[in-house]
């Protein structure tokens, strides 16, 4: 299991930060999958002596389907091996009520648009396969209480622990359905239906990173959007540091523990 | 154990500390012209700390010109011997239960803060060598504030030093008990036996062993300073956790991990120094240590704010990641 973090493209800082913390590999976030963007990702991550484990892109990018197979053929073409897409639905604004007033967002509840995802599913995956890109969709809650329905439509899935915990689903047994399926996770946590701190939510990461290491998952665990903390950027550099020390030190603990 | 950070009273600091989700806090204090540590500003203190939802439960440290006629042996050390009592009176009035003193006659030694770490971090790093051709620059920790507290203008032994101790805390530890007040001594950082003529004795094992056996006491241990003991030239920290907590001595603790030993080291990231963390904690939890143990130094990283948060919230998310996942998986 990679730990990895997700930076925007062209904020260089995010990549020299993520080294400096011990990543394994990062996500990089970019907007658009023309071929000259995805090299200069491509080409800066490498540049610093990281990872690139794979590119993430918002939901609009995804509307435009033609355009995002074509975005898919220039992943394979300069040698970007994942692909992710957003597919939980609109997400709420951040409120000031996490531990110490830290800006958390609820959980937000939609329809799961099943026949899009099929039909998107059906489109892009072929595309994917033929250019050498695995493509996962970070499915919201709705979806993942259907856990057969969803992997038996999807290439590859990008759980999100968060929405895991929200739609009531087991990550750990989760993990053991999705099997190969499973290309990405968001590490995140929650209480009472809105976004929690890693250390202090309803699911365990120690115990879902147990059950990623026993299942024998190779792939980026990435650290989620954090809470908004005091006088932290957007992008949260407190937030994610946080994150990433907790996740390192509870994967160093399984890994000698032999467990 | 109790992880806490050295807290400002910023309310910035404190929500920042709120957030990741910790309670205590640790905190120096100042010394009257007389060298006297106040009761009121102790308790103003607190107060605001208590307003935060934070316990103050150790001041880190005795200010060094509270005793440095004692260090040193000069005349005029029993005066400093009476208002370090009123100090240790005033402490155990505040509430709080642990004061860390340091017996480093020159402070603390570095000599660089050097951009070769991971992804170009600012490592603090000792390399006695370089000490050798800065040695009064390179004292109390290369702040560049001048000599710590002064220079010594003579040699001083080692048993001198120790004697020097001996006698302190022959006198103060009766206060400390009788007030329930628990002194800890932090080792000496660098850990090398002698600097500038000058002897240095909690720099191994022995030398911490002697400290607590001179005057035996619940009351008097020590500031268990993971970061220093691991310069320690060959010792093993995890060991030494076991042997000085087995004593239930162990008052106070530092969270840090280096790499290298004396004479030449660097203070690392903590999940890629030499100390292995994982059995540290369990070691902690093997003997019981319910204390505070406090995130220390941290390497420099890109874009940091001057009290490094950046830094300290990635120490604080291991600390509480090795805490959580043995008490989650088990282990001990």
């Amino acid at each position: 299991m990679e730990l990895a973090l997700s930076v925007q493209h062209g904020q260089d800082d995010q990549l020299i930060f993520s080294q400096q913390l011990g990543a394994d590999s990062v996500v990089v976030m970019v907007d658009n999958l023309d071929a000259p963007t995805l090299k200069a990702a491509r080409n800066r991550v490498e540049r610093s002596q990281l990872k690139l484990a794979g590119i993430d892109v918002p939901p609009a990018v995804v509307q435009d389907l033609a355009g995002f197979s074509e975005g898919l053929r220039h992943a394979g073409e300069v040698g970007i091996r994942l692909v992710s897409s957003d597919w939980r639905g609109a997400t709420a604004a951040p409120r000031p009520v996490g531990r110490g007033t830290a800006l958390v967002r609820a959980v937000a509840a939609s329809a799961p648009a099943w026949e899009i995802l099929e039909e998107f599913a059906a489109q892009a995956g072929p595309v994917a396969q033929a250019a050498g890109v695995r493509l996962a969709c970070r499915a919201g809650a709705g979806m993942l209480r259907e856990a057969k329905r969803l992997l038996g439509v999807l290439p590859a899935l990008d759980l999100d622990l968060l929405e895991a915990g929200s739609a009531g689903v087991s990550a750990e047994e989760f993990i053991g359905a999705a099997g190969a399926k499973l290309a990405l996770v968001h590490a995140c946590n929650l209480r009472q239906q809105q976004q929690a701190f890693l250390d202090e939510g309803e699911v365990s990461l120690p115990k879902v990173m147990q059950a990623l290491v026993r299942a024998g998952f190779s792939g980026p665990l990435r650290a989620s959007l954090p809470p908004g903390m005091v006088e932290d950027t957007a992008w949260g550099h407190k937030g994610r540091a946080f994150d990433l020390g907790y996740l390192r030190a509870v994967l160093q603990v399984i890994e000698r523990s032999g467990k | 154990m109790k992880i806490a950070l050295h807290a400002s009273l910023d309310p910035a600091h404190l929500q920042f500390m709120q957030q990741m989700g910790l309670r205590h806090v640790v905190s120096g204090v100042d010394a009257s012209p007389e060298g006297v540590v106040e009761l009121e500003p102790m308790q103003r203190q607190r107060e605001a700390y208590a307003k935060a939802g934070m316990s103050w439960d150790v001041i880190e440290n005795l200010p060094a010109l509270c005793y440095d006629k004692l260090m040193f042996g000069l005349p005029g050390r029993d005066a400093q011997i009476e208002k370090v009592c009123q100090s240790i009176r005033n402490i155990a009035k505040a509430g709080i239960e642990v004061l860390q003193y340091q017996w480093m006659l020159l402070g603390g030694l570095r000599t660089e803060y050097s951009p070769t770490g991971r992804g170009g971090a600012r490592y603090p790093r000792f390399d006695m060598e370089v000490a050798k051709r800065m040695p009064a620059a390179a004292m109390d920790w290369l702040r560049g504030g001048g000599p710590y507290p002064h220079l010594p203008d003579r040699d001083m032994s080692q048993q001198e030093v120790l004697d020097n101790l001996v006698y302190f805390l022959e006198r103060i530890v009766p206060v400390a008990e009788a007030e329930g007040v628990k002194v800890a001594a932090h080792p000496d950082d660098a850990p090398v036996p002698y600097y500038m003529g000058v002897g240095r004795i909690l720099v191994d094992e022995a030398g911490m062993q002697k400290v607590i056996d001179a005057v035996p006491s619940a009351h008097n241990g020590l500031g268990f300073c993971m970061g220093t003991i691991g310069t320690m030239d060959r010792v093993d920290v995890v060991q030494a956790i076991r042997r000085f907590g087995g004593q239930q001595r162990i008052f106070f603790a530092h969270f840090r991990n280096p790499r290298g030993q004396v004479p030449k080291f660097d203070e690392v990231f903590p999940d890629e120094g030499d100390i292995d963390m994982v059995a540290a904690v369990r070691a902690f939890n093997e003997v019981g240590f319910d204390g505070v143990i406090r995130i220390d130094h941290c390497p420099g990283v890109v874009g940091d704010n001057g009290r490094a948060d950046r830094s300290f919230a990635f120490q604080v998310g291991y600390l509480k990641g090795l805490v959580n996942a043995i008490g989650e998986l088990g282990g001990n």
